[in-house]
């Protein structure tokens, strides 16, 4: 009975929540929080190792959601994913559907920073691009940019596993060299 | 416990919701974690062991 209850109330909630949300009522609208790995080709030039590169883009959509919700993201992302020392560096950039837009550099994994072939002496790696999501988007999809904002960012799957396993070749990732791909279980 | 349930039940079918305010009165009242329904799962311990499995489905 106490099941059948809870299934009751739920169903209700979510049927009135789809009825008000279709009939336009801007105040009923959801979040939108997307995260879609996939792969992507090239088009025209081809990349110089990987055909078929893997990528991640992520979304959040939301009332008032400023540059620092976005940042606060990366930061912990950044932390959990390559240590809790590392150091991460916002620069301005351009997106076309992005404004503002910035690309993220991480500390290199193999010198700290001081320089060395893999960072090309800057002593950073770039790991993502970001940005708030431009007003114009967010028009062309029928959402008041007054009221909504968000911010984007996508990186490279492949990239993200070289910092975070301090593998200095990519190509060591597509080779299907058991000896490599044993070290994951593979 | 039965008649709780049974005029919840009923209450919340006839309940209205014509605007986001009755939404999430709705949501508050009934479905949220210290809402009537998570309290009467509460309940269910001091229920007869022989009844619980019908109270509970």
């Amino acid at each position: 009975m106490l099941n059948q209850l809870k299934q009751t109330a739920d169903a209700k909630l979510t049927e009135a929540e789809e009825r008000l949300a279709s009939t336009g009522s801007s105040s009923s609208k959801r979040s939108i929080d997307l995260t879609l790995p996939g792969r992507r080709s090239f088009t025209g030039s081809e990349h110089p190792v990987q055909k078929v590169p893997g990528e991640m883009k992520s979304i959040f959509l939301d009332k008032k959601v400023s540059f620092a919700d976005l940042k606060a993201t990366i930061y912990s992302f950044a932390k959990q994913m390559f240590g809790t020392d590392v150091k991460l560096r916002f620069r301005p950039s351009f997106f076309p559907f992005t404004e503002p837009s910035a690309e993220v550099d991480v500390t290199c994994y193999l010198c700290g920073g001081k320089g060395c072939k893999v960072c090309k002496k800057s002593g950073w790696l770039e790991i993502m691009g970001c940005g708030m999501v431009h007003p114009n988007v967010l028009r062309n999809c029928g959402i008041d940019p007054e009221e909504w904002s968000g911010y984007a960012f996508g990186m490279g799957v492949d990239r993200t596993v070289l910092l975070r396993y301090k593998i200095d070749d990519i190509r060591l990732l597509f080779e299907n060299d058991l000896r490599m791909l044993r070290q994951f279980g593979a | 416990m039965e008649n709780t349930i049974r005029s919840l039940q009923q209450e919340i079918i006839e309940f209205a919701i014509a605007s986001t305010a009755d939404l999430e009165a709705f949501r508050l009242k009934y479905t949220v974690r210290k809402g009537l329904i998570a309290a009467l799962f509460g309940q269910l311990k001091s229920v007869d062991p022989a009844d619980k499995p019908r109270m509970g489905a």
